[in-house]
């Protein structure tokens, strides 16, 4: 488009000086605040001052237009109409377009937050848990965007706008144009944001659907890591990078991310689009997978010993001397001492290769629960550190084979979004202004579901009273109970399912059947043990070895909880990997924390052994302990 | 005098400790670990076991391990493993040798 189809009464100089507008007043929108440079254009916060609410109103930058040969206004208009078709509740919304004396705008949905850029510059990374959710939530818009005919062309972590609750919405379809109409002599145009922009695009390809999930993929690297897939120097090497390196494992900057993560940038990150997911969807639903993945483990990972521990012998201090230190956690113990993985971690290797009765007996039952006709509401319950997490992990991941099953951790508000917010979420189903509009919408997707797969699954774990989102869950179960669309498993402590009743959950009068998590016993323990370091030790590394009474030891202070189990056995492996050693003994068992996990400490202080051991107090419990094993005392005679 | 006692009176042997093939810990003379030495020992006795049993050896009664400065010997009888650290590993056939007449003497 020429220049002179500039508007005749614009009268713009072409280096106006668009950051000096605050107060003017544009139609109904007073600009309060300049928030943001676009390439094109600026962004103010501004108060609609009809309606009286925040909006963002961007203006356009007269120059950039220009350069691109297009007609200011309709590119504006362009890009307003490009996105007002996405009716999605994860793109920024737009208001309207207009255009006032010398300026064009659009005024949009102001989100309230940062984009994912700060948060990742704030904090380095993000969690997992958290980047994937994010991951989630573009792949949703995207997938709008794409069913629209609309290609992005510059999904980056700034456009990735991050608002209360960790709402995250797509923003900025400004690079879209060359998919719109107006703009489709363009298409050619390489456009996007060098560290995301696809093999394809820089050979001068079109950009597509799958250059938009190329860039959502580095993008989704960069939330892990902090960093983008290539950050080169120049423009030329991150160029090349994009065209010819091979792309880069997250879990070689982030050691502790799980293979997942990992697979769904591999694929995502592919050089040619078929390699990549065939749609926005598909990533969508790999994404959801991953979170799946990401469940967090109840008393993984430093989760307060809050329960009672009855009967249990006294610790020996904490404030022994420093011993030494482990270089950077789990992976730096876990390669220490040869294990193809991180030991005792929820994240199960390969496929559950080692289970541990009867919490096998026990998923077993659960999994015939969801499979069959029965009622469509069970309690599984059992402390915190029971195993209660493990069992219900491993059923999602048993019963995501052949249907849809979710599970979520409502211990705790994640970022004050409520339970049924996250089950949407974890659904894939977009949020609605209120909460029954929710559960319509999240019914209708079970709904869609059960004829296809079967019975889709909802394991809420960590349900307890009171809870910030019981009115949440009331509203989940009582969206199970009468639309029998979907399985719910509430798991928690016993007694959680009485307590919710009480709390004013309807039960509509169903009796909840109860699985409750028994725990395990001294040989149970031992088994347990045994198995999960002959499957994740590496076949060429050397064996670890360990004592009977260090067994018994770690079976006594468990109390059979699975959990703390872990947690013990990890810290003693942590403890022999900063000896050097490959022996685990009764003083690895008898210091190793089971409240924290030592190897998520940077660097932790990890206690030395003493030069005589054991004193005669822990003698005295190793003794009742080969009692209770039908052994012989420990040799209080001995000629040390 | 126990069998342990007999073998850690053995002047080239530094310590002794009984222990059974699952590791467990039973006595110890002279040796301050005697746990990991038992857990150690148990461990590689099953192992020898099982080689003894692929070639043929019939009911396994010793095997020794050497290093450059010392040597392990292991006794095993029925599921007891009696494991001696033995200085200079040179000494190795001759504390066998005096176990074994020992032993004999005692049986």
């Amino acid at each position: 488009m020429p220049r002179s189809s500039r508007p005749p009464d614009s009268g713009a100089p072409e280096n106006a000086d668009l950051t000096r507008l605050v107060g003017v007043k544009l139609g109904n929108y007073r600009l309060e605040r300049l928030i943001g440079r676009g390439r094109m254009g600026i962004v103010y916060l501004a108060k609609d001052e009809a309606l009286l609410r925040p909006t963002a109103i961007k203006i356009l930058s007269w120059s950039v237009a220009e350069a691109a040969g297009q007609d200011p206004m309709q590119w504006f208009l362009a890009e307003a109409r490009l996105v007002a078709r996405i009716n999605h509740p994860r793109v920024v919304q737009i208001y309207g377009a207009a255009r006032h004396g010398d300026h064009c705008y659009i005024a949009m949905e102001y989100v309230v937050g940062s984009s994912a850029e700060t948060l990742v510059a704030k904090s380095g990374r993000l969690a997992p848990d958290v980047a994937t959710d994010m991951l989630l939530q573009a792949a949703s818009a995207l997938d709008a965007a794409h069913r629209s005919g609309v290609v992005h062309r510059d999904v980056k972590p700034a456009n990735l706008l991050v608002g209360a609750g960790g709402v995250t919405k797509l923003g900025d379809f400004g690079m879209a144009l060359g998919s719109a109409e107006v703009g489709a002599g363009n298409a050619h145009v390489r456009v996007g944001t060098p560290y995301y922009t696809a093999p394809e695009i820089w050979r001068g390809g079109a950009a597509s659907p799958a250059s938009d999930i190329y860039s959502l993929g580095a993008t989704y690297f960069q939330l892990l890591t902090g960093r983008p897939p290539y950050p080169g120097q120049d423009v030329a090497a991150v160029e090349q990078a994009h065209l010819r390196a091979p792309v880069p494992d997250p879990r070689e900057i982030v050691p502790d991310l799980p293979a997942s993560c990992a697979a769904l940038i591999a694929r995502a990150l592919a050089k040619t689009p078929r390699e990549r997911h065939a749609s926005a969807q598909i990533l969508l639903w790999e994404g959801r997978r991953v979170l799946q993945d990401l469940m967090p483990a109840a008393g993984a990972a430093g989760a307060p010993a809050t329960e009672a521990r009855a009967g249990r012998s006294a610790r020996p201090p904490r404030s022994t001397p420093p011993h030494t230190a482990l270089a950077s956690g789990p992976a730096a113990y876990a390669q220490a001492l040869g294990f193809r993985a991180r030991p005792f971690s929820l994240a199960i290797p390969g496929e559950a290769e080692r289970q541990v009765e009867p919490l096998a007996t026990l998923l077993r039952r659960l999994l015939e629960w969801a499979r069959g006709d029965g009622g469509n509401v069970l309690a599984l319950t059992g402390t915190r550190d029971s195993g209660r997490t493990a069992v219900a992990r491993q059923a999602v991941g048993e019963l995501a084979r052949d249907r849809l099953a979710l599970g979520l951790d409502v211990t705790v508000e994640r970022a004050g979004r409520s339970v049924l917010q996250r089950v949407c979420r974890a659904a894939g189903v977009a949020e609605e202004p209120s909460e029954e509009a929710s559960v319509d919408a999240l019914l209708a997707r079970f709904a869609e579901e059960r004829p296809r797969r079967g019975t889709p699954l909802l394991v809420l774990d960590g349900v307890t009273v009171p809870h910030p989102s019981t009115a949440a869950l009331a509203r989940v179960v009582a969206a199970a109970l009468w639309s029998r669309s979907f399985k719910l498993v509430l798991a928690g402590p016993a007694g959680s399912v009485d307590a919710l009743g009480r709390a004013g959950v309807d039960f509509q009068g169903e009796a909840v059947p109860e699985l409750p998590v028994p725990p395990l016993d001294r040989v149970q323990v031992a088994a347990h043990v045994r198995g999960w370091i002959e499957a994740t030790l590496a076949p060429d590394a050397p064996p670890v070895i360990y004592s009977p009474d260090a067994l018994l030891l770690l079976a006594l202070r468990s109390e059979g909880a699975l959990e703390r189990v872990n947690c013990i056995a990890e810290n003693m492996l942590v403890l022999a990997a900063a000896g050097g050693a490959r022996a685990l003994s009764s003083w690895h068992a008898w210091t190793a924390s089971d409240g924290e996990r030592w190897s998520h400490a940077s660097p932790p202080e990890l206690p030395r052994r003493p030069e005589r051991w054991p004193p005669p107090e822990v003698i005295d419990v190793i003794d009742a302990c080969r009692r209770g094993a039908g052994l012989p005392p420990w040799p209080r005679g001995t000629d040390g | 005098m126990s069998d342990l006692a007999l073998i850690a009176g053995l002047p080239e042997v530094r310590s002794a400790v009984l222990g059974d093939l699952a590791g467990g810990f039973y006595d110890a003379i002279k040796e301050p670990d005697g746990e990991t030495v038992a857990a150690v020992m148990g461990f590689l006795a099953t192992a020898v076991l099982q080689a003894g049993e692929h070639l043929g050896l019939g009911a396994l009664r010793r095997a020794a391990v050497s290093g450059p400065t010392r040597a392990h010997l292991l006794v095993l009888h029925g599921t007891s493993v009696m494991t001696a650290c033995v200085e200079p590993p040179a000494s190795l056939a001759s504390v066998e040798k005096a176990l074994d007449a020992a032993l004999t003497g005692r049986r």
